[in-house]
């Protein structure tokens, strides 16, 4: 079920106010139920895929926790190949058996294996993710193995993160299936407040821009240089807007029952550094791989080449994990390069700021820091938008040269997406610098609010690009 | 169950609704007004064409039709005044829509239905329809076909927050800032959009050659083999034709090879230029590779109109 669809709106109302009808006791029942339902209403066939993921690490919780010496570590292994199987088999054994056929192909023999024609299940990167972090913090001791199988479901299924995240701990959010959620007024509004926010960043800003930028990129060859640039530029907005306002309607929707999801984006592109922006941008992800993947590899704690080596394999792994295509690799490959980069020339850096005086003017040296982390960013995801690397070189050739004009397309939709652009653009500046001098949804004044309410939802009426077209990050 | 914070909600939560209700209205009524005075613009010529038009050739299709028929040459030939009612990227679903709506109060001479080579293909164009809205309540057939969309769609036709959606900049250009009024004549001039820049053949890496195996959706089909028996029974000769491309279609689509095999009957005929040697290739009649220019308008409408005049019963034809 889509959060942008009218029976998303039913099942939300139906299940909060059934929520705070029935015994505490007996609520993970309901939300094991409608989580249930609210995946089944994609495709149902692969709940079957949820529920063998959810049996296994399951049961490796509890033998991890039971288990001593090496036999722990060889149940997490198990349980990880469980998960990472699944994920191999749907996400990446076309892919492989592709790059296979390549090969082969160049020794001039045919490959035997056959390809597999399957639908990824939606969200599955996303949960199983979630699902592997519960075995590693059991495994870790910092997290008591889930005896109760229906709250455990619920862990994997709760389905505000279920699909798109945010990709949550078990010690977050296992507890709060047990604690008392009363209903509280205070917690209710600002849950619907953020629920509102996302599906305004999503309707009026992420799909309106998104039909410029899938004209233009659909037909990338037949565009010009700077129509490419401004795609590439509404791209990068997009992509924000879409998965920001998918994980504020799943944090504000969880919020509303009184559950605390995690922060997963805090304004990234007024990031002064590519280091700053992963701080900001998919936050439940980023710090997944730092306290999964990262760590254990032993971090910035060694060699420096050791160190670049780490950050570099981390973000080709998160590129990898993204989307079973070169693009999303590269993608990845190319911002663990900017952060090696950043880490290695930080002295150089320094030095040329001096000499440029910058430390004298700290507000025009942070804008132009901000600008230039914002088109490094955009210049890598002309990878993670484009179908192939052909694809991306023949845009990113083209972007080069300014030969040719400026496709504008709908010249009201071009209006409105620019509109879009510069409320976004305001809210984020108003967030970060001017956060407690203009209040809007949360002014004092019950009038200011309202006004402000209506004026957001006329616009969003008028404005929002109601084609129901799905979130970016479900095919992940 | 309902303690006082709950109440407190609710009744909040109301009068959200019942400002957004007044709005509505509201705006409804301006917008309305604007409708109603439209001088020229996309509006304008969507009420035209569904409200007064009363030509003898009526052509119908998506941008082809926009780019491809020139309609003086058509009255020229012909003697009937023509009139196209297409719109860019529009699908069977607009089309079917304005022909039952326009054939309800006028009977035509002769309706031509631009085929795109594959209209009968891919998913029903449901969002593109999102232009008509506005002409829900006053026009049966449109609001059927929005509503074919979801069954939700008729509720959400209430409000005219939502049959305005998108629609604000339009509105506003061509009744407050942009107010030349449209004259008979440039109607016509205004209804050829043809340009008249030449294509320039892209490189051959440049050029899609991939042909995908898209399949007919029956849907699609089902609402063609309905147009078919609106305009055949009602005793209008109708044409389906397919208008070329610079490269032809080679093979031929699945749209194509089910239109030609569609079972002959009184009034109907079907003309295939798709792959007429004397316009395909010629780079001098294309400003892209699936428009023609003004100069392949003209050529492409001659030829279109002999052979109307051939094969067609239109009367009366001096």
């Amino acid at each position: 079920m889509h959060f942008n669809s009218i029976q998303f709106l039913f099942f939300f109302i139906i299940v909060t106010t059934l929520y705070f009808n029935i015994p505490n006791q007996r609520r993970w029942i309901l939300l094991l139920i409608s989580s249930c339902y609210f995946y089944m209403a994609f495709v149902p066939i692969y709940i079957l895929i949820l529920g063998f993921t959810i049996v296994i690490d399951y049961f490796a919780g509890i033998l991890i926790e039971n288990a001593q010496g090496s036999r722990r570590k060889q149940l997490l292994i198990i349980s990880l190949i469980a998960n990472i199987g699944v994920l191999a088999v749907f996400k990446y054994y076309n892919f492989l058996n592709d790059n296979l056929s390549y090969l082969l192909h160049g020794f001039g023999s045919a490959n035997p294996i056959p390809y597999l024609n399957i639908l990824l299940p939606i969200g599955l990167s996303f949960h199983t993710f979630q699902a592997m972090s519960y075995t590693i913090e059991v495994y870790r001791g910092n997290q008591k193995a889930e005896r109760h199988f229906g709250i455990y479901a619920l862990y994997v299924l709760f389905y505000p993160q279920l699909v798109v995240g945010p990709i949550e701990r078990p010690q977050n959010l296992l507890p709060q299936f047990r604690a008392n959620h009363k209903f509280e007024y205070t917690r209710v509004v600002e849950g619907l407040k953020l629920m509102f926010w996302g599906f305004f960043k999503k309707l009026v800003i992420a799909d309106r821009l998104a039909i410029y930028v899938n004209s233009v990129y659909n037909n990338s060859a037949q565009h010009t240089g700077i129509t490419l640039s401004l795609a590439t530029i509404f791209f990068t907005f997009q992509i924000y807007c879409d998965f920001s306002g998918y994980s504020d309607i799943a944090i504000g929707a969880a919020n509303v029952m009184g559950f605390d999801l995690m922060t997963n984006f805090k304004r990234p592109y007024l990031s002064k550094t590519i280091a700053e922006f992963w701080q900001r941008w998919h936050i439940s992800l980023s710090t997944w791989f730092r306290d999964y993947v990262y760590i254990s590899l032993g971090g910035s704690r060694v060699s420096i080449p050791r160190w670049y080596f780490n950050v570099m394999l981390i973000f080709l792994i998160s590129g990898l994990w993204h989307g079973a295509n070169w693009t999303y690799i590269i993608w990845g490959g190319l911002n663990g390069f900017y952060l090696v980069f950043a880490m290695a020339t930080e002295k150089w850096r320094h030095r040329l700021n001096q000499l440029l005086l910058m430390h004298h003017l700290p507000k025009i040296h942070s804008f132009i820091q901000i600008c230039l982390t914002f088109l490094l960013i955009c210049f890598s995801l002309v990878f993670f938008r484009s179908d192939s690397l052909h694809t991306a070189m023949t845009i990113l050739k083209k972007m080069t040269s300014f030969k040719g004009g400026l496709f504008i397309g709908d010249k009201d939709f071009m209006v409105y997406s620019i509109m879009a652009i510069l409320i976004l653009i305001f809210v984020e500046v108003k967030g970060e610098y001017f956060s407690d001098k203009i209040a809007l949804l949360h002014n004092k004044n019950i009038v200011v609010r309202f006004i402000v309410y209506t004026i957001l939802m006329l616009y969003m009426g008028l404005f929002g690009a109601f084609f129901g077209g799905q979130f970016f990050y479900f095919q992940f | 169950m309902f303690n006082k914070d709950v109440l407190k909600l609710i009744a909040k939560m109301l009068v959200l609704v019942m400002i957004m209700g007044i709005c509505d209205v509201f705006l409804g009524v301006v917008f309305k007004h604007l409708l109603k005075y439209q001088v020229n613009g996309r509006f304008y010529d969507i009420s035209y064409n569904l409200d007064k038009t009363e030509a003898d050739l009526i052509l119908i299709g998506s941008s082809r039709v926009q780019n491809d028929y020139d309609i003086d040459v058509f009255s020229k030939e012909l003697h009937l005044s023509t009139w196209k009612i297409g719109l860019g990227g529009q699908g069977l679903i607009y089309f079917r829509a304005v022909e039952k709506t326009v054939i309800q109060r006028h009977t035509p001479k002769l309706i031509v239905l631009n085929i795109d080579p594959n209209a009968l293909e891919g998913d029903i164009e449901y969002d593109k329809l999102s232009l008509l809205r506005p002409y829900a309540s006053d026009h049966l057939f449109i609001e059927e076909a929005l509503c074919s969309k979801d069954k939700f769609e008729k509720y959400k036709l209430y409000s005219n927050i939502y049959c305005f959606n998108s629609m604000f900049y339009y509105l506003l250009d061509h009744s407050i800032y942009n107010k030349k009024e449209e004259t008979k004549d440039n109607i016509t001039r205004k209804a050829f959009k043809g340009t008249d820049s030449t294509l320039v053949i892209p490189k051959e890496s440049e050029v899609n050659t991939k042909t995908t195996k898209a399949t007919l959706n029956p849907k699609k089909v089902e609402m063609l083999l309905e147009m078919i028996d609106d305009v055949t029974q009602k005793n209008i000769p109708f044409v389906l034709a397919f208008a070329p491309n610079y490269y032809a279609s080679n093979p031929p689509t699945a749209t194509m090879n089910y239109v030609k095999k569609i079972k002959e009957r009184d009034n109907l005929y079907i003309v295939d230029f798709s792959s007429d040697t004397s316009m395909v290739e010629k780079a001098p009649y294309f400003y892209n590779m699936t428009h023609m220019n003004q100069e392949g308008a003209r050529v492409y409408s001659k030829r279109m109109s002999d052979w109307l005049k051939l094969h067609t019963k239109l009367s009366p034809i001096k």
